[in-house]
């Protein structure tokens, strides 16, 4: 009978469901994985062989809190992974997480610094957790230091043996073969949807300049031109044909483009806990960082070679997430 | 000398009255305009307007005359009949009092020591407060914080302010603040202007926002 793991992935966009995913999927091969999500995207995607226990991104912070009480104090489970928030989004892990006797891991994705210190949540990593787990950020951690802390590469949705082979991303982006040869922009247009604006401007921007572009989202971004328009889950099985992405400063997209080696012009977005432009600025090399339209189209047109030099193959990539899935193994075995 | 100084405010086209000491510097960019000359406090009258450069004039007494200058150009504004015109706002002016130096008081408070003018003019006419600017407004400097019952001369906050490089700098908020101020609890009498919620808004940054209120957040 295979362990059960609970995994708490509470959080707007796609970001922690898609990180928490990476392991999931990989887990499922040896855990039962009961997940709990509210991303208004979970419908939409493959959730891996997990049971899901989806609450509605429209209920209440009176109803969100509840429930996940109830999921958390009825369901049988042998341990338990919370992603980024140690006291959970709402702060209601503070009062149950003591109470747990199961072992207890936290993903460790960059954290506002006032809201570790408002918490005092180093403490509270340090009594409640048995083991941290920094999935390839390279942003500076408050528990870094803690002795049950360890890193891993960054935790990605698909490993490379997975990747698609070209004819295939070719097909999923929408291009012929021949035009796989020509250099391609491809926008990653995440983040919330009054964020997509800006993405959708920017592609019409470039297809207008008559750079071979797609853009690639959950929703038809405004402005942005039909037909270099894809919806494609996850984005990084196609990717890898990109000659260069534009995207946010999240972390799925920053270590997508970092492990395929691709150049990324990130335009950082506000977030109450995370912070995207730390992330651009701490990425060592291929990562620029644009904080508007105008300087993400300047920065494309120099960068963008106007001959394809990248091979028509996918870079090969270490997966934290299955590094992370023998960490674990030690904790829940 | 102490003037009343009339126009009409273009935001509201409402007629504005205000009671100053001379100098007095008219414009729309409050870092421009001079706090001091020649060691006498220099009024402001901020006015928003297409027609008023940043710093456009300085209202000045001289020999017992009202003279003013464009300080654009560097030449002298036609005074008439206690009249004239600054970009395309018209001023009128009446003198109140001939008094120009401040009360003799000890330390550097600015109390007028005019006789038959009312109340308020008895009053500390001194600017204080570190970031938003207002008048004293004591009777007496006995107990002044500010001037330290008369003792100090005020400094005008000058040491506190070589710590923040850009003091002063407000660029369009100053603009915008001005033209929201009906927004504001703005008391058209004394020209003073409360903070409301809204503004604690406008205000409020990243580490001010309240964690664990929204399970959407990222």
């Amino acid at each position: 009978m295979p362990k059960t793991l609970l995994i708490y992935a509470l959080g707007g966009g796609w970001g922690h469901l898609n990180r928490i995913l990476a392991l999931a999927r990989v887990a499922a091969t040896k855990y039962r994985i009961k997940l709990i999500s509210n991303s208004p995207y979970l419908s939409r995607i493959d959730t891996e062989n997990c049971q899901v226990f989806a609450i509605s991104p429209q209920a209440s912070f009176q109803q969100t809190g509840d429930r996940l009480k109830q999921i958390i104090q009825q369901e049988a489970f042998d341990g338990v992974i919370v992603d980024t928030f140690p006291r959970g989004l709402g702060g209601e892990l503070a009062d149950l997480l003591p109470n747990i006797r199961q072992p207890k891991v936290l993903v460790n994705r960059y954290l506002n610094l006032e809201y570790i210190q408002r918490y005092r949540l180093k403490e509270f990593v340090r009594r409640n957790y048995n083991l941290i787990i920094i999935p390839g950020e390279n942003t500076p951690s408050a528990f870094a230091d803690l002795p049950q802390t360890i890193k891993t590469n960054p935790w990605l949705i698909r490993g490379s043996q997975k990747l698609a082979n070209l004819p295939t991303a070719a097909d999923l982006l929408g291009l012929t073969i021949k035009q796989t040869q020509q250099p391609l922009i491809i926008i990653l247009a995440s983040g919330y949807e009054a964020e997509l604006a800006l993405y959708g401007e920017i592609a019409h921007s470039l297809h207008q300049q008559g750079y071979q572009v797609r853009c690639l989202s959950g929703t038809l971004p405004p402005t942005c031109p039909l037909e270099i328009w894809r919806c494609h889950y996850p984005a990084l099985e196609c990717l890898w044909l990109a000659d260069l992405v534009i995207g946010s400063g999240g972390y799925n997209t920053v270590f997508e483009c970092d492990r395929l080696n691709l150049p990324l012009v990130a335009i950082p977005h506000k977030r109450l806990y995370d912070c995207q432009e730390t992330r651009i600025t701490a990425q060592q090399s291929k990562c620029w960082l644009a904080k508007d339209k105008s300087t993400a189209v300047k920065l494309t047109q120099q960068l963008l070679s106007p001959i394809k030099t990248k091979p028509l193959k996918p870079t090969q990539f270490n997966n934290g997430a299955e590094e992370a899935l023998e960490i674990l193994a030690a904790i829940f075995s | 000398m102490r003037i009343k100084l009339t126009y009409t405010d273009i935001a509201t086209q409402k007629p504005q009255e205000i009671v100053v000491n001379t100098p007095v510097a008219i414009g729309w960019d409050i870092g421009e305009l001079p706090t001091k000359i020649q060691g006498r406090d220099v009024a402001h009258v901020l006015i928003f307007d297409d027609s008023i450069a940043a710093y456009h004039a300085l209202v000045e007494e001289r020999k017992g005359q009202i003279i003013v200058k464009d300080m654009e150009s560097d030449r002298p504004i036609g005074v008439s009949k206690n009249r004239f015109t600054v970009g395309e706002i018209k001023f009128t002016f009446e003198v109140l009092s001939e008094v120009l130096e401040p009360a003799s008081v000890v330390g550097g408070g600015s109390f007028d020591r005019v006789d038959g003018l009312s109340n308020d003019s008895n009053k500390c006419q001194k600017m204080v407060g570190f970031l938003v600017k207002r008048p004293c407004d004591r009777t007496s400097p006995i107990g002044c914080p500010h001037c330290n019952d008369g003792e100090d001369d005020l400094n005008d906050y000058d040491s506190d302010y070589v710590y923040y490089e850009n003091y002063g700098s407000y660029n369009d908020w100053g603009h915008t603040y001005y033209r929201d101020r009906h927004y504001y609890h703005y008391d058209y009498d004394n020209r003073r202007v409360e903070f409301t919620e809204a503004d604690n808004v406008a205000f409020e940054t990243e580490g001010d926002r309240d964690f664990e209120q929204d399970y959407s957040a990222s």
